[in-house]
């Protein structure tokens, strides 16, 4: 979703359908278990049994080109916060120059949107996964392919989808309205 | 209520579902969840008395119970299940914990100590990010030349190093000290706002377009803890913060040519070759106790 067609939804708003966002930072060549990300998605959206038609997943795959720019272009950032669920590449809290810049803004989506770190690297995902624990506090680093497809089905099945989650969606775009009103007061 | 059906997954973990059994289970409890909600959400105050509503109207329903019997789980915990006493304290006060060693969380105070002397030496300026580096470096670098606390088993040849100073190993990286591990913690320390970073792209002769100031949490540490943090009490600590202030003293206010010029007058860092280690760091563990366990070299760059 563009910044642009972002907006809150009301307080006494019946919300039928929600496009969720999810926006995934990862290089362009990595996999998400050996899958594609976008399939990923599309295959856990598809298990969500209660009115799967409620809840659209729209990815937005440059997420890691639009994370890097966020650092220092406002647009960016602001692009990056109409996502609600943000799915990160281990490699990306590695070794690179704009962990800083992920993890801050990480930091600042609202408590009911929702992060998670997959780590698929060939050995010691464990311990990989340890290391990156607290730089980014409030995100969930799964290690195993099972257990991340359950985060990410999980928070569209509830949080994303207006049958279960219509209050925390709520909350999340208003609070999300909130951080782009502080980003570009205009 | 915002993602408070994680819990229900911690439940199926807790109890020793796994595979296709705990999916099962988080779609069967999940429908059941949010049955409850529309039917007898109202009856509870959700912030406070979540729980409880798990246990009474989800956890031990008849559809839950059918389908985690016969599973393998152990009597005591399907028990808890069936009977709505699931204890969830048992298992997730650890799910998100931070958990820092002592170790870890010295190297932190340390980074901050480091930043808010050198700020105080600099008019407030903030700090370039090669300069967190190359002093933080030097401070272990003086260390390991060093060994007025090392009198009986300095088996390693690192002076003081071996019981005090960072735990990061600094590899030559652009022909100077670099640590990944401080660059993690300095990370770690920005997303706790305990310090702030911002782009600098006008730092001159610098390799790292960054600057580095003491956070919102970090001014709130620093002034709660202000008398502990100004003199430590360990020998330990007080021979690594002497150093660090001295390290401080020869160079926050100096140009960071003057460092350059410094580091390339090292051997060690002029020797070893790009990509190599220049330095390992502190090997030797601080304990609770005050005592000391040996960990090998630390070869975590």
């Amino acid at each position: 979703m563009s910044v642009a067609n972002f907006r809150p939804y009301d307080d006494g708003e019946d919300i039928q359908y929600h496009d969720e966002n999810v926006v995934i930072i990862c290089d362009a060549k990595a996999t998400c278990f050996g899958t594609d990300p976008l399939d990923l998605i599309k295959e856990e959206k598809k298990r969500i049994k209660e009115c799967p038609d409620s809840v659209d997943a729209t990815p937005e795959p440059e997420g890691l080109k639009i994370a890097r720019n966020a650092d220092t272009d406002y647009q960016s950032q602001m692009q990056l916060h109409v996502n609600s669920l943000w799915l990160i590449h281990y490699s990306c809290l590695l070794d690179s120059d704009y962990v800083g810049t992920i993890s801050n803004n990480a930091n600042l989506v609202p408590d009911t949107g929702q992060v998670v770190v997959w780590v698929d690297c060939k050995n010691d995902r464990r311990e990989v996964a340890e290391d990156l624990t607290g730089i980014i506090p409030r995100a969930y680093i799964e290690h195993s392919e099972a257990d991340f497809r359950r985060k990410v089905w999980g928070y569209l099945s509830h949080t994303a989808n207006p049958e279960n989650g219509q209050e925390d969606l709520k909350e999340w775009s208003q609070e999300v309205h909130r951080t782009l009103e502080c980003i570009d007061p205009q | 209520m915002s993602n408070d059906w994680i819990v229900l997954e911690e439940v199926g973990k807790w109890a020793g579902l796994e595979g296709e059994a705990l999916d099962s289970y988080l779609r069967l409890a999940s429908q059941v969840h949010n049955r409850a909600v529309e039917q007898s959400g109202e009856k509870y105050e959700m912030d406070t008395e979540y729980f409880q509503f798990l246990n009474q109207e989800v956890l031990s329903t008849p559809e839950i119970e059918e389908l985690i019997t016969n599973q393998g789980l152990s009597p005591e915990k399907l028990s808890a299940i069936r009977t709505g006493n699931v204890d969830f304290g048992e298992f997730l006060s650890e799910t998100h914990l931070v958990d820092y060693t002592l170790d870890e969380i010295v190297d932190f105070v340390m980074i901050l100590k480091l930043i808010d002397g050198y700020r105080s030496r600099v008019e407030d300026a903030p700090m370039p990010l090669d300069k967190l580096y190359y002093l933080s470096f030097t401070v272990n670098y003086r260390l390991s030349k060093s060994d007025d606390i090392v009198r009986f088993e300095d088996s390693l040849g690192i002076g003081n190093l071996q019981r005090t100073g960072y735990r990061y190993s600094f590899i030559k990286q652009g022909g100077y000290p670099f640590s990944e591990s401080l660059e993690r913690d300095k990370n770690r320390l920005i997303a706790w706002n305990l310090l702030n970073e911002r782009t600098a792209p006008n730092l001159r002769n610098c390799e790292y377009p960054f600057e580095l100031s003491i956070g919102e949490r970090g001014e709130f540490f620093l002034t709660r803890y202000q008398k502990k943090m100004k003199q430590f009490d360990s020998l330990l600590l007080k021979t690594w913060e002497n150093e660090q202030r001295r390290v401080l003293n020869d160079f926050a206010a100096e140009p960071i040519e003057s460092l350059h010029s410094f580091l390339q007058s090292i051997d060690l860092v002029q020797q070893v070759q790009e990509g190599n280690v220049v330095l390992h760091g502190r090997p030797m563990n601080f304990t609770e106790n005050n005592e000391q366990s040996t960990k090998g070299v630390n070869a975590h760059v």
